[in-house]
């Protein structure tokens, strides 16, 4: 060991934490902060106010005295308002006492159950395009990441065959995300039944991330795949409040589950924060318990930005997978003939709308781009026709690039 | 740690009808006025959304600024500093970065089980070497040297100490700076106790030491001092090459520290320094009642510099001794163990219940160390 040898991170230490998608959105994110006059269609984070009772409760919270930690499982009165939500609204039992562990925000939850569950070279199926943010948490555990490949055409629907075909002796567990991110589709409720059936069948555990669940359109249907028969025992449902109740900031969201997994869950939530804000889980209890108007509220306002920038789209001639929930839709770009990446630097620099990558999601999504309609719809139509200017398309020749 | 509930078996004499329970690590303080109103206010501004990932900027630049001024340690407020959920999301992102399976860590003790618990977790291990009970378990890096492995790659520098309340002083961290640095390893500073510092000790940051700039990283918060532990606001500082891949962990792990709570760090950092000169005085009354207390009951205890818990001596009563622990349960008295934090033969008290109690427990105390050192052995 030399005198002056400067101490680093290990490499495979620093390509378990390289998230090469994470990276590109965060660039391009980063870049058009330091811009002016750039419309965001970027990150997931909802323009719209947390509605005015949560704020006022979180304010009485902090009036009240909200200093102390929690327990590590979060506030008994919050974990016993989300077991009686996913009772009421998904069909989910679970124990509000010993089954649910309130995180700092679903990506939090998601971190600590995978490192709860996922050993060394176990495999986890991931359906593909994915949040890639979930891979450092897959990587850390030693684990590893099978991709299980939907499609545009299928409205990035999951196939059970495509999901049976890749399960191996070393297959532990299965992650479904529906409404999805970043394709806004939805697990179809046949399929998802027919996903039950083979989780059940080789004995495999389920993340169910829903915390797009509110966010339909078009008639499509929720289903919680932890209200499946057989399926309470091996299912963990992960949601929160980011998303419903335009509550990212917060830092607030949940695991529900069987209390084996959930018990070892909270141990290692004690030793990565001690519990949730605790002024946060307060608004989370006000959220669940409060008046609910303002999620369909926002759901009808999303649902008219999502028509503008569908027919921008439909005007440029690109195609898209039916984007039948969140506040995304997943664009197929192949027709202007550049690399992802190389359009949203494109359309950042020159139109100035920030929209992300398609690689941001999964290597392989070249001729993909990510778009959040988190603006209003004046900006959102401005936007489109920016990039319609942008890269010299007329309305409806299909492309001309 | 996770409060524990009393033991079921416990059978209250008439004369110690009532509990105490000195094994929180939590002072419990309400977070003060202005802190509050700034939180109210930055709600009401629809400060409701996501944070720039690393942290608030104006949060970051005060903490840089406070690091200077206070520590004499220079960070980039933008490159080199990371908000994180509390001062424990800090330590686990730094040892999740710093080890790999296999590899040690050293820890100063004596130290919380927290630590062994999150190197673990990381894959690695964690070696507490204690300082010697007759040096107040001051550091010792002569010490710590001769626990050096192959596979070690860091060391925790737990500086004030906790339960011990020692300060490491400016010659303790030369020459731990020097083993450091001769061995190319990273140290992982956490200074949580700052603020309690007594006894004319002057707390000193190892980052500010010539040469550790680049291998330090200082974790420290708010929670105790400022009455913000529920608000899970907390930092972690150093240089970019390690502060980097640790704030790309913390990402992955929970995007960005809640905005409401840093907006609270904000307040309190650019704020009144009131919160802290209350919280300093009122361990300071606490421990001079229970120094007092523990010497009337003629109880012996190393008396620390910093910090709110005292180590207790219970040698001479037979530490191990699984009878102690039974008269402590009749005594209707809950204190740490020595022995989980790497001081065996020692009792953890923490100062987190006010000063009668803690004139109580001194009191107890002394009843179950005489009488067992009265009933086992002579002296």
């Amino acid at each position: 060991m030399a005198e002056t040898v400067a101490p680093s991170v290990a490499d495979n230490q620093l390509e378990r934490l390289d998230d090469e998608g994470t990276r590109q959105r965060y660039d391009l994110l980063e870049r058009s902060e330091s811009m002016t006059g750039v419309i965001a269609l970027g990150r997931g984070d909802p323009d719209l106010p947390t509605p005015g009772h949560i704020v006022e409760a979180a304010k009485r919270a902090i009036e009240r005295g909200a200093d102390r930690v929690s327990d590590p499982a979060g506030l008994p009165e919050l974990r016993r308002a989300i077991a009686a939500k996913l009772e009421r609204e998904n069909g989910v039992t679970v124990d509000p006492a010993g089954g649910v562990v309130v995180t700092t925000g679903g990506q939090e939850g998601l971190f600590l159950l995978v490192q709860a569950i996922l050993g060394r070279g176990d495999e986890i199926l991931v359906p593909d395009p994915r949040y890639t943010s979930y891979d450092v948490a897959i990587q850390m555990a030693g684990a590893k990441m099978v991709s299980v490949p939907t499609e545009e055409r299928d409205g990035f629907d999951l196939d059970p065959g495509a999901v049976e075909q890749r399960i191996t002796d070393r297959t532990r567990v299965l992650l479904l995300i529906t409404p999805g991110n970043p394709t806004a589709g939805t697990i179809t409720p046949p399929n998802l039944r027919r996903i039950a059936e083979i989780a059940r069948k080789h004995d495999l555990l389920v993340i169910s991330d829903e915390i797009y669940e509110k966010l339909l359109y078009d008639g499509a249907e929720h289903l919680s795949i932890g209200s499946l028969p057989g399926m309470a025992e091996r299912t963990i449902t992960l949601n929160g409040f980011s998303k419903t109740y335009c509550m990212t900031g917060w830092r607030v969201g949940y695991l529900a589950g069987p209390r084996k997994v959930m018990r070892r869950v909270r141990r290692l939530k004690d030793l990565a924060s001690s519990c949730a804000p605790v002024v946060s889980q307060w608004a989370g209890v006000a959220a669940l318990e409060g008046p609910q108007d303002a999620v369909e509220e926002y759901r009808r306002i999303y649902e008219g930005r999502r028509r503008v920038v569908l027919d921008g789209l439909d005007r440029l001639g690109f195609t898209y997978g039916d984007p039948r929930g969140a506040f995304y839709i997943f664009v197929n770009a192949a027709s202007v003939g550049m690399d992802s990446i190389d359009l949203s630097r494109k359309l950042l620099e020159e139109a100035r709308v920030l929209i992300f990558p398609g690689t941001g999601f999964g290597e392989q999504w070249v001729d993909y781009m990510r778009v959040s309609y988190l603006a209003p719809e004046e900006e959102l139509a401005e936007a489109m026709s920016r990039v319609e200017a942008c890269l010299g398309l007329r309305g409806g020749n299909g492309g001309a690039a | 740690m996770t409060p524990r509930t009393e033991s079921a078996r416990t059978k209250p004499t008439a004369r110690h009808a009532r509990l105490i329970d000195l094994r929180g690590d939590r002072l419990g303080l309400p977070t003060a006025a202005h802190i509050r109103d700034a939180a109210k206010r930055a709600l009401d501004d629809g400060e409701t959304h996501y944070t720039t990932r690393p942290g608030l900027n104006p949060l970051r630049r005060a903490i840089a600024e406070k690091l200077k001024r206070e520590n004499a340690i220079r960070v980039h407020p933008e490159r080199e500093v990371l908000v994180t959920c509390g001062t424990r999301e800090a330590l686990f992102v730094a040892f999740h970065v710093l080890l790999e399976r296999g590899d040690e860590i050293v820890v100063t003790g004596p130290a919380p089980k927290l630590y062994r618990d999150v190197a673990r977790l990381a894959g690695g291990r964690a070696r507490v070497v204690a300082g010697d009970p007759a040096d107040g378990f001051s550091l010792d890096a002569s010490e710590i040297a001769r626990r050096l492995t192959p596979r070690t790659r860091a060391i925790a520098l737990v500086s004030p100490s906790s339960p011990a309340g020692a300060v490491a002083d400016s010659d303790r961290l030369d020459a731990l700076a020097d083993l450091a640095i001769s061995h190319g390893l990273a140290v992982v500073s956490v200074e949580t106790l700052e603020p309690f510092v007594y006894d004319g000790a002057v707390h000193r940051s190892i980052g500010s030491v010539q040469g550790m700039g680049e291998r330090t990283v200082t974790i420290n918060g708010f929670s105790e001092a400022y009455g913000l532990a529920g608000w899970r606001v907390g930092y972690m500082a150093g240089p970019e090459s390690l502060l980097g891949p640790m704030t790309q962990l913390k990402q992955a792990m929970s995007i960005c520290s809640a905005a409401v709570s840093q907006h609270a760090a904000l307040a309190a950092v650019t704020g009144s320094s009131e919160p802290l000169a209350s919280s300093h005085a009122l361990v300071a009354e606490r421990r001079e009642r229970i120094f007092a207390a523990l010497e009337a009951a003629g109880v012996r205890f190393a008396r620390p510099a910093a910090g709110y818990h005292v180590l207790v001596d219970s040698r001479p009563a037979g530490a191990t001794n699984g009878s102690l622990e039974q008269a402590l349960r009749d005594a209707r008295l809950r204190v740490g163990g020595g022995a989980e934090v790497g001081a065996p033969g020692w009792l953890s008290l923490a100062l987190t219940s006010p000063s009668e109690d803690l004139e109580e427990a001194a009191a107890r105390l002394g009843s179950v160390l005489v009488a067992k050192k009265g009933g086992t052995r002579d002296g």
